[in-house]
């Protein structure tokens, strides 16, 4: 089979959702212009787009009938997928090894026509979820709530919520493509009311409007264009869990990314990430979530993953480092958070990440896409691991 | 590098069509789901990886996937990979091909591709579509999908042929009549030429009789590489090819109506990829996405059936007839039951069972190569597959 490599891609700015002074699909189309222009590529060089986005966050059904085209999508292979934009990849992925298609974009944007708690109302049963109007941010209270009690860290949980928001925005205030940087103290997040308890009002990524195009091919692609090879991309692999509680599902441990890393972990030849995996960028919507998700990850025990953050050895500048580019505390333009996260792991893997560039060599990073708008507690995450050339 | 995998389809799994009031929408993907495992002799333990589709909107639930999950296997374990694909009318053809491409490429050897779709659950149909079309220049006029075939006959009418509407009520009888044999069909009707003509206009020149209805349903296809294909299933479809085309949505920008350049193009395309010269003497059966009587005679002369302004010719000669010499449709086609969202896929799982042999009493005989076909959009989308008995 062919391989997939990474081979470019833009964002534009990452903003608040306010003001729209754009059609929605103006965003997919400024991010695959820039890609188009940056790589002196014609759209005639284009074999496919795949794209991600969702009708009812768009605020008008197939929406694809514009961001499709805007996306660079004319009289090509076309699709949308309606799922984190990782999972736009693992179908780019799936069309250059199966030679459908040498090289293509792939597209996320989030417009924020409508207000992401209502539409992920819309996305529960109308029989027995939806009437509790447990929307998105309840569900992550509940799933922080729970890990917290379970692993008796209440009373440590402002100071482990703090260390982990503040530095995200510190990574953030560094990072030229983040939405929120810096412009927050320990103090300040510790005066802010409650949205749901435990979750105070930073302690829940933002909202964020903004569009990201990668440009992926496989080698042969590249080598024609004279396009430098990028990074692979070595394994995605993704899981979503049941929908009712009652079919094994966790509210303190992440199933499905377990699995996912597990299988990824398999397929880059990973034996040990701590040791093999020189950075991640995890989809941290909640400090609670951060932690589940290093424990899911294989970084630390279930439940022991505190220590860690509380030791500092995790942390955009810490040994193990998590989320350099500022992470989904500061920047989530959902459903391109994925996608954002592996074009900032690209950059670090081509060493073009500017100010928030790791130092030394380095040869694999692992992204961590949530799909947290759909159903019940999201139920769908994904691992992708990239290996610089 | 290792050349990509053929791909079989060895299971399908269809249900009624209709206003399903008895079902919900898990009970309707575990009806599709259950009987597609069954024909192929698997179980959903034996599935790797699922993908989903859906026109969210029309459903009153977004994301239904997730809702739906526990009938793909979802609750069991760490549950499965599954992802959603939603691209309009061509959603079902998007479903597929995003399948066949996670086998193709090697990355899983079982996949479920499955669509579920509830119309029923809104009030109007006409008006979720509505939602679609531009808020500022398209959305207040009232636009849906019967103006935008209505823009198609008419077109039709005034640069090919003044008595369309006679050739638009042989296609409504003929598929209306195919629908009888076909146990899964909503429509069940015995509907003559002539009855045809005589109803209603619900935008000159499109007639009641030459409408899509709006259904509920689902439908589950099983796809495995060559590999599995060895050890699953007693009859293979094999995908010899799909491709997809998408176009502009601003309809001053688009080519003329009445010809529907950009299937031609696709089509092109795609019989250049699958070696096919003559697409008259390569297929033996086609199921075509005719939501409107007008779309079926237009898809013709764009997949090279007829010269431009001639796909009448062969509704004349009942060339596409049940027992013609190249039917299409014989399942009642779109005309007889729309699913919207799993449409697409129902047509590529009615070509699958051509060519397996197992249509039940409307097999075309001896069907070696079938085509399938959806459309979407505003005249925009376009997705095809061929599907061979030999996996050559």
């Amino acid at each position: 089979m062919g391989r997939t490599m990474i081979l470019g891609g833009c964002v534009t700015e990452m903003r608040d959702p306010e003001p729209k002074n754009e059609a929605f699909y103006m965003l997919p189309f400024r991010a695959a212009k820039c890609v188009l222009d940056s790589y002196s590529l014609d759209p005639g060089d284009i074999d496919f787009v795949v794209s991600t986005g969702y009708d009812i966050v768009d605020g008008r059904m197939i929406s694809n009938m514009y961001s499709g085209m805007a996306s660079g999508g004319f009289l090509k292979y076309e699709s949308r997928i309606a799922d984190d934009g990782t999972l736009a990849l693992a179908y780019a992925d799936a069309l250059i090894r199966s030679y459908e298609g040498e090289l293509g974009l792939v597209v996320g944007y989030a417009a924020r026509e409508v207000d992401l708690s209502l539409a992920s109302l819309q996305t529960l049963d109308p029989f027995v979820y939806r009437p509790v109007g447990i929307n998105y941010i309840v569900q992550f209270a509940m799933q922080a709530s729970a890990y917290l009690n379970q692993f008796r860290l209440l009373s440590k949980w402002d100071e482990l919520a703090s260390t982990i928001v503040v530095g995200d925005r510190r990574a953030a205030s560094l990072n030229p493509r983040a939405h929120l940087k810096g412009g927050l103290t320990r103090e300040e997040l510790a005066r802010e009311d409650y949205i749901v308890w435990p979750l105070r009002k930073s302690m829940v990524s933002p909202m964020t409007r903004g569009a990201v195009a990668l440009l992926v091919g496989d080698e042969s692609a590249a080598r024609q264009l004279m396009l430098d090879t990028g990074v692979e991309v070595k394994s995605i692999r993704w899981f979503t869990d049941s929908y009712y509680f009652g079919f094994n599902k966790q509210l303190t441990m992440i199933l499905p990314l377990a699995r996912a890393a597990r299988e990824a972990y398999v397929e880059a030849n990973v034996s040990n990430p701590l040791k093999e995996i020189d950075f991640y960028e995890v989809s941290d919507v909640t400090p609670a979530h951060y932690m589940m998700e290093l424990e899911a990850l294989g970084l630390s025990k279930i439940g022991g993953s505190s220590r860690l953050v509380e030791s500092g050895e995790v942390g955009p500048d810490s040994p193990i480092i998590v989320n350099r580019s500022g992470g989904s505390l500061s920047t989530d333009p959902y459903p391109a958070g994925g996608l954002l996260k592996v074009y900032e792991a690209y950059l670090q893997l081509t060493g073009k990440a500017g100010p928030v560039q790791i130092k030394g060599s380095l040869r694999r990073g692992l992204v961590h896409g949530y799909s947290y708008i759909s159903g019940f507690m999201g139920q769908t995450h994904s691992v992708v691991i990239l290996e610089g050339g | 590098m290792s050349p990509p995998s053929k791909v079989a389809v060895v299971g399908v799994g269809i249900t009624k069509f209709g206003r399903r009031l008895d079902a919900t929408h898990p009970d309707l993907a575990w009806e599709a789901t259950k009987r597609a495992l069954e024909t192929a002799g698997i179980w959903i333990d034996d599935v790797d990886a699922v993908v989903y589709g859906t026109m969210d909107p029309f459903d009153g639930v977004a994301a239904p996937e997730r809702w739906d999950s526990a009938a793909y296997g979802a609750g069991r374990g760490s549950g499965k990979p599954i992802i959603k694909v939603t691209t309009g009318g061509t959603t079902g053809m998007s479903i597929a091909l995003l399948a066949h491409a996670l086998v193709a490429s090697g990355k899983y050897d079982v996949v479920l591709a499955t669509g579920v779709q509830k119309v029923s659950e809104n009030i109007e149909a006409q008006q979720v579509l509505n939602t679609a079309v531009d808020p500022l220049t398209d959305r207040p006029l009232g636009i849906g999908a019967i103006a935008v075939g209505a823009m198609q006959a008419s077109a039709y009418y005034f640069k090919y042929n003044r008595r369309i509407e006679e050739y638009m009520a042989l296609v409504a009888s003929k598929n209306r009549i195919n629908a009888l044999r076909n146990p899964v069909s909503h429509l069940q009707i015995r509907l003559t030429p002539e009855e045809a003509l005589m109803s209603p206009y619900l935008i000159w020149p499109v007639k009641l009789a030459d409408s899509c209805p709006s259904s509920d349903g689902a439908v589950s296809v099983v796809m495995v590489s060559d590999r599995a294909a060895k050890r699953i299933g007693n009859a293979h479809a094999w995908v010899k090819a799909v491709d997809y085309i998408a176009d502009t949505y601003w309809f001053g920008t688009k080519s003329d109506p009445a010809d529907w350049t950009n299937l031609a193009l696709l089509a092109r395309r795609i019989y250049r990829k699958a070696g096919v010269r003559d697409p008259y003497r390569f297929f033996d059966v086609m199921e075509l996405y005719d939501a409107f009587s007008i779309q079926e005679i237009l898809e013709y002369e764009a997949l090279n059936l007829a010269p431009p302004g001639q796909g009448t010719r062969l509704l004349e000669e009942g060339v596409t007839e049940f027992h013609g010499q190249l039917p299409v449709s014989p399942s009642g086609g779109v005309l007889s039951s729309n699913p919207v969202g799993v449409t697409g896929l129902w047509r590529f799982a009615e070509a699958a069972l051509q060519v397996m042999g197992r249509a039940g009493e409307h097999q075309v005989k001896g069907v070696q190569r079938a085509l399938a076909h959806a459309w979407g959009g505003a005249l925009q989308f376009h997705a095809l597959a061929i599907l061979s008995s030999s996996p050559e």
